[in-house]
């Protein structure tokens, strides 16, 4: 039974959802989803597909898309555009890390995305009024790993 | 109860700079502004790709809403946007990649946040800023999280603004896709091939009903009284042919609202004009109403706005229910489900109370609301 629940996952704050070879003066190192994806597999198998159809994800990001975008970018320009990629395209949304992850959990509930949310604050904020407005049992909140200590929810 | 009002809309294109206008050009569809794929005459070519045409259609939106906030510096700021001033990204995207002839430095890459920082600055707006981002549910994403901070006692007004352009990046972006339309969108019609890409900004002001019920009598305004949202948890582009999301988004507004399917008046659809998307939202239509409530979509109307559509089309939700009257389905002339009351000429709906407004988007994000029509003397205080 799940019961007004907040589970939290935090990411390395320089780390990049998606995999990329092509960076910026400046930029985080590179990362992907799949840590993640494993680390809140691990704490949700013990839901069931009904409860994790009703559960909300948060997530917090940083860096918007730009890395996607970057590569997108890429594709439209080189070659006058005969590369174009529509696999590049569809990771250019801030929301498409979270699209991924609640694809690959089976979270089938709200899904909001902050971005410049540096510490995870607004979306742990956000699950909390879900939460607390009834119309969720049980959040996700996914959020970069800040210098500050995290905020944990005290429902 | 809900605390939270929606006590003022606003929204601009690149053809029409009024909420006002956008709606009495949809009720005339021969004046259709329908934008056909940045076409060698299009007025979109023009701006396209201009950093300019962000700011043009932000300002146009959010004054009029800005001019009702009774404390700025207190009110918060949402800004809801799938790519923001995608001029300015794409100009820093060419410097990165050496695509750009001057030769400057990029710099750091803009955000979202950055610029979500800067319009709150720039109009004065000292509550909490937020920029919330869930692709093309990203209007009516920031208007349900707004109202939900309102409702907990976080923020006693936030403007939301939803702004997307349609620029070349996106137009490349969909094209590769092959989601774009040959020559128009046509909504849930029979020979509908894609969507239109459109350009707006919209804003509106979230109050708390206290602060609203001191306008003066007659001030008309909306309640959200029903909310939900929830992932298809299915596919990264296409949507779930079951439109389990979708249903699940619908059920929880009605849940949260205490509302069933008979309260509600009529239904405001996405309707992007592709063949997987229209049909989803039709089974969605069919699984959750037992008889058909009036149907209609104005994507033929303005394109395909992103993250801008939620707001905007709600914003337009509000102006039927001020009006009573639903505008038709632009584009659709071949409805592919005669048995769904499709509105394809202008209706007269005085007694219209509720409306329900959905959005669905990239990731299988599904949202809705429903928007209930109140004046300000209805209201005691909260």
């Amino acid at each position: 039974m799940c019961e007004n629940q907040i589970i939290l996952c935090q990411y390395p704050a320089d780390l990049v959802f998606r995999r990329s070879d092509i960076s910026w003066p400046g930029s985080p190192s590179l990362g992907g989803i799949a840590n993640i994806i494993a680390q809140l597999n691990s704490e949700l198998q013990l839901f069931s597909k009904n409860a994790l159809l009703a559960t909300g994800l948060f997530v917090s990001v940083i860096h918007d898309s730009i890395e996607a975008d970057i590569a997108f970018n890429t594709s439209r320009r080189l070659d006058g555009g005969k590369y174009v990629s529509p696999a590049a395209f569809r990771e250019t949304l801030p929301s498409s890390p979270a699209a991924q992850l609640s694809i690959a959990l089976g979270l089938g509930g709200p899904m909001v995305v902050f971005c410049g949310d540096a510490d995870g604050a607004q979306a742990l904020a956000s699950a909390r009024r879900w939460l607390e407005s009834g119309a969720i049992h049980m959040a996700v909140v996914v959020h970069p790993r800040s210098s500050q200590t995290t905020i944990m929810p005290s429902l | 109860m809900t605390l939270a009002i929606i006590s003022s809309f606003s929204a601009a294109t690149p053809c029409f700079p009024t909420l006002t206008a956008i709606f009495d050009a949809w009720m005339t569809p021969s004046s259709s502004s329908l934008p056909s794929k940045f076409g060698p005459s299009s007025e979109y070519d023009n701006h396209v790709d201009d950093p300019q045409m962000f700011r043009h259609l932000t300002f146009a939106a959010i004054e009029p809403v800005i001019s009702e906030v009774a404390d700025r510096g207190t009110c918060g700021f949402i800004l809801a946007s799938a790519k923001g001033n995608i001029g300015v990204l794409q100009h820093w995207l060419d410097l990165s990649g050496g695509f750009a002839r001057d030769a400057a430095s990029p710099g750091n890459p803009p955000g979202l946040m950055d610029c979500a920082q800067n319009l709150a600055a720039e109009f004065g707006l000292g509550g909490s800023c937020a920029v919330v981002s869930t692709a093309c549910t990203s209007g009516l994403s920031g208007l349900i999280e707004a109202a939900m901070m309102v409702d907990a006692g976080q923020q006693t007004e936030i403007v939301v603004l939803a702004v997307d352009i349609a620029s070349l990046f996106v137009c490349d972006g969909f094209t590769a896709l092959k989601a774009l339309a040959a020559q128009a969108c046509r909504p849930f019609d029979r020979h509908r091939d894609g969507l239109a890409l459109g350009s707006a900004a919209a804003a509106c002001l979230v109050q708390r009903s206290d602060i609203f019920a001191g306008k003066k009598a007659d001030t008309f305004a909306c309640t959200l009284c029903g909310r939900g949202a929830a992932m298809d948890a299915v596919h990264l582009t296409a949507p779930d042919r079951q439109a389990g999301g979708l249903i699940r988004a619908v059920e929880m507004a009605l849940r949260t609202g205490g509302l069933s399917t008979s309260q509600i008046d009529a239904v405001l659809l996405h309707g992007t004009g592709t063949p997987y998307n229209d049909a989803m939202e039709a089974t969605a239509v069919q699984k959750i109403f037992s008889h058909s409530p009036p149907l209609t979509a104005v994507k033929g109307h303005i394109g395909h706005t992103l993250g801008a559509s939620g707001l905007i089309e709600t914003a337009l939700a509000s102006e039927i229910l001020h009006r009573g009257v639903l505008p038709p389905t632009t584009g659709l002339s071949d409805s592919q489900w005669p048995e769904l009351d499709f509105v394809q000429t202008a209706r007269s709906v005085p007694s219209i109370r509720r409306i329900l407004k959905t959005s669905s988007g990239f990731g299988g994000i599904n949202a809705a609301v429903i928007l209930e029509k109140l004046k300000s003397n209805d209201i005691t205080g909260a």
